[in-house]
């Protein structure tokens, strides 16, 4: 732990903002995602000491942002979702992609909630299963087998697309 | 990704696939978390001297609502007798204040009673013979008043 400075906070924002936000739009739109991240650092900056694991920290504080949020807009939120899912992809498209962007929002967005948030921390925010187990208050083997199960899922939805798909 | 064990070769190969995806840009101002972290601090510390205030300002509105009545000046007997009564039980706080206001000489209503009397039964009314009297306070007798008409 120690304190938290421009320098430290500036390195944090570049390093993680962007998984912060992908991470977010598991439950919001692309507006409502951007506030919890926001708020997220702003409680971070009020942080008299910087948190033993600051990225687990972030993580589980822009969950906890935007579950807050979700359930104040209950009632816009699969509206929001939606057309915010169709206005703002949550991928960038490169060229040398393996997979197209919107095929694996497509695919991510068809997998359960809980799934989903799995594959988002692990792959995109970079954390150990423990970590997760951590941020999503659920037992290692839980987050293990929702992982597995994902990974599953989406192998076998992309291989599907891919066989129905022309090229 | 630190522990991926158990996943089947096939299972990296999808993780690898995702994990060349790039999430999009977060289109945060940093400048305007800067600008609205600086804002909160200042409003928290803001906050702490409108509390300390806020604490002063009922403090001193209490003070004033509930400050004691004026008492009155106490006479020597009173105070006596409210000293007494504070420290012994009310009974006998109660007896010692009559008992001290009987103890306590008369003289105007001494002399009254002793010049209506001589006016009816003459010089005989006097009380009976006692030593002299050591103060003016005490009551006259007859041989006060023999012992004084013969020195003259």
């Amino acid at each position: 732990m120690g304190s938290i400075d421009s320098q430290r906070l500036a390195m944090w924002y570049e390093a993680y903002s962007d998984a912060l936000k992908l991470y977010a739009r598991n439950w919001l739109g692309s507006d409502a995602a951007q506030d919890a991240v926001q708020g997220a650092f702003m409680k971070l900056m009020s942080q008299t000491l910087a948190p033993s694991d600051v990225k687990a920290w972030l993580f589980r504080t822009v969950r906890n942002e935007a579950v807050t949020r979700l359930r104040r807009e209950q009632c816009r939120r699969r509206h929001d979702r939606q057309l915010s899912a169709q206005q703002s992809p949550w991928f960038e498209g490169q060229p040398d992609d393996l997979i197209d962007g919107r095929k694996a929002q497509e695919v991510l967005m068809t997998l359960p909630e809980a799934q989903r948030e799995v594959v988002l921390l692990r792959i995109w925010g970079q954390l150990s299963l423990k970590q997760i187990s951590e941020v999503v208050a659920s037992p290692l083997t839980t987050v293990h087998s929702r992982y597995k199960a994902a990974l599953a899922a989406i192998k076998e939805r992309m291989q599907q697309s891919c066989k129905t798909t022309p090229d | 990704m630190q522990d991926d064990t158990g996943l089947t070769p096939s299972e990296k190969e999808i993780e690898a696939a995702l994990g060349g995806l790039r999430p999009a840009r977060a289109s945060l101002n940093r400048d305007q978390i800067m600008f609205d972290a600086g804002r909160t601090s200042a409003r928290r510390l803001n906050r702490i001297w409108q509390g300390i205030s806020g604490c002063l300002g009922i403090v001193l509105l209490v003070s004033l609502m509930y400050r004691p009545a004026a008492t009155g000046v106490e006479t020597a007997s009173n105070a006596v007798a409210s000293n007494v009564g504070n420290s012994l039980p009310v009974d006998a706080a109660n007896r010692l204040r009559d008992s001290f206001h009987r103890e306590r000489p008369d003289p105007i209503a001494d002399y009254v009673r002793m010049r209506r009397a001589v006016l009816n039964r003459g010089i005989e009314a006097l009380p009976a013979a006692s030593p002299a009297p050591s103060t003016y306070d005490e009551p006259l007798t007859r041989e006060h008043m023999g012992g004084i008409s013969s020195s003259t």
